[in-house]
């Protein structure tokens, strides 16, 4: 099968810092690769890659999306199953305390905006357009984010 | 702080097995050329778009449900009928629980505190001839579905990967010890790995582990090649679980619990000060449990392997242990008037199965269909419900 040379350019450019992001901002239980691949085909879907101005970041948008949406669908099959069970859930945390549990505790916008910042060092603007925030929200967000996870860390240490 | 966040980060962008670009690009031209109509579905597989709309869909699910609903009550055993419901497992608690069946093992051979549950089965041994008998048993009715004959004394079972993991020690004439690994399913023998003197075996984040207390060592198997890929020096190795990414370890030695980062195996904590010094643990979701089996003292660690407040004490010696829901333990002992009990954590009493009253445990394990408990004695096994 002759690929699309333009889609083999952008993937293979594009594919291991989407990567990265997708197993940040994914739910354990899913493959980061599913997340870049249906972001792909979304984008496709919609028009050319070339007529992108800025691919990566649009793909990320749809990414963090993706895994908003899927975290709130397994959130309310919980509830559902709890209640259906009578109030009590099995569900309990899969991992020992740690610092990527904790870290898995946070929402997958909380830990988009992590990563761009203190990984992919972007700075706020740009984080915001991906995001899908004003600046100052995306700021607000790191912030919250990280004293979250050093209450969780002070926790887990006393 | 950044510093360790950003390397969590990075730790966690790291999880998983990258398919490649090349992989994705078919899938991806594969997932466009069946059009709009299918879409590749995050985590794998397809599902169907319903061209009809997403209305006629809610519409077909909200009738199943209520269809299904219908024929739950209709069919659901209970009042009607005069007999009690019994409870799901998940709301187990103590206080409703009720013997539910009793099962009696093979009369052959010494029958050993070991109880470990795999699937829908369970696991048990007993000792025989200089060698040990291991049975598989419906974890519903306890009802003998596989014998697995080995050679050795077998002192300690795990499950994981899909497989039954034994150690068996004392085989005599000098030869070492050895894991062997059994098909959960079958019970057929897949590999062997030879260790001098194994005593625990644990498995998780990736691997399997076992403790040698005579060599001093924690060894790490690989469970895709059957093979010892990595060992951490612990002097007096015994008791071990794997609890996330960590491994705790208890250090006889010197009375310590080693917390070892099971990737790098580097000793990440070494705690003192459980006293008694445990001898087994239970890891129950989250939280981890310590327990001294002979003093009948059980507490919780926290992620440095430490003791969170002061350990609770039983009325007796623990005879078994076994996670429960939401980070709590079921604990058997000697000693009261009532010997199976649950502990949640933050509480400092055992929780009593008050209707159970005292039933020989010398082991305890939790399957779907409820809480198990071995009677080496009496060669028996009792499953407790909530009804």
């Amino acid at each position: 099968m002759a690929h699309d040379p333009e889609l083999r350019h952008r993937l293979a450019e594009l594919y291991v810092p989407l990567r990265r992001f997708a197993a940040v901002v994914g739910s354990p239980g899913w493959e980061p690769d599913d997340l870049v691949q249906e972001a792909f085909v979304r984008a496709m879907r919609v028009r050319p890659l070339s007529e992108y101005e800025n691919l990566g970041a649009y793909l990320r948008r749809v990414m963090l999306s993706l895994a908003i949406n899927q975290r709130r669908r397994a959130s309310i099959g919980r509830r559902v199953l709890e209640r259906w069970l009578g109030g009590r859930s099995d569900a309990v945390e899969p991992t020992y305390p740690s610092d990527l549990a904790d870290l898995l505790r946070l929402s997958p916008d909380a830990r988009a905006v992590l990563w761009l910042v203190d990984v992919e060092g972007l700075p706020f603007r740009e984080v915001a357009a991906i995001v899908d925030c004003s600046e100052e929200t995306a700021r607000a967000r790191a912030v919250r984010a990280r004293r979250v996870l050093r209450l969780a860390l002070e926790d887990g240490t006393r | 702080m950044t510093d360790d966040l950003r390397d969590a980060l990075v730790r966690l962008s790291e999880r998983g097995e990258p398919a490649g670009v090349e992989a994705l690009l078919e899938r991806i031209e594969t997932d466009l050329a069946a059009g709009p109509g299918r879409t590749a579905s995050i985590g794998g597989g397809w599902r169907l778009r319903f061209p009809w709309g997403r209305r006629a869909l809610f519409a077909a699910t909200l009738a199943l449900v209520v269809a299904l609903v219908a024929a739950a009550l209709v069919v659901a055993p209970g009042s009607r009928s005069g007999t009690r419901r019994v409870a799901s497992n998940l709301a187990m608690v103590p206080e409703r629980l009720e013997v539910s069946h009793r099962a009696a093992l093979p009369r052959r051979g010494r029958p050993a505190r070991l109880l470990v549950p795999s699937g829908g089965s369970l696991w048990t041994t007993s000792a025989r001839n200089g060698g040990t008998v291991l049975y598989r048993l419906d974890g519903r009715t306890g009802r003998r579905l596989a014998t697995v004959e080995l050679h050795g004394r077998v002192v300690d079972l795990a499950a994981g990967f899909g497989s039954v993991w034994v150690v068996a020690a004392d085989r005599g004439a000098g030869q070492p010890g050895r894991l062997v690994r059994l098909d959960a399913r079958t019970g057929a023998v897949q590999a062997e790995v030879e260790l001098a003197t194994p005593a625990r075996v644990a498995t998780g984040a990736g691997a399997v582990w076992v403790t040698d207390p005579d060599r001093g060592v924690l060894d790490r198997i690989d469970p895709r090649s059957d093979r010892v890929d990595g060992t951490l020096a612990v002097p007096g190795a015994t008791a071990v679980a794997v609890a996330g990414r960590s491994v705790l370890v208890v250090d006889t030695a010197d009375d310590l619990v080693v917390t070892v980062d099971a990737p790098s195996l580097q000793v990440l904590f070494r705690s003192s000060g459980i006293d008694p010094a445990p001898e087994s643990f239970v890891v129950s979701g989250s939280r981890v449990w310590a327990i001294s089996d002979g003093a009948g003292s059980v507490v919780q660690l926290d992620r440095s392997g430490a003791a969170v407040g002061p350990p609770v004490r039983l009325q007796g010696p623990v005879t078994g242990a076994a996670a429960g829901s939401a980070g709590a333990v079921w604990l058997a002992h000697r000693g009261g008037s009532v010997s199976v009990g649950l502990l949640q954590p933050g509480r400092s009493v055992l929780a009593p199965a008050e209707r159970v009253r005292r039933i020989p445990a010398d082991a305890l394990a939790v399957s779907r269909n409820g809480l198990w408990v071995l009677d080496t004695g009496a060669s028996t096994l009792t499953r407790l419900e909530a009804r």
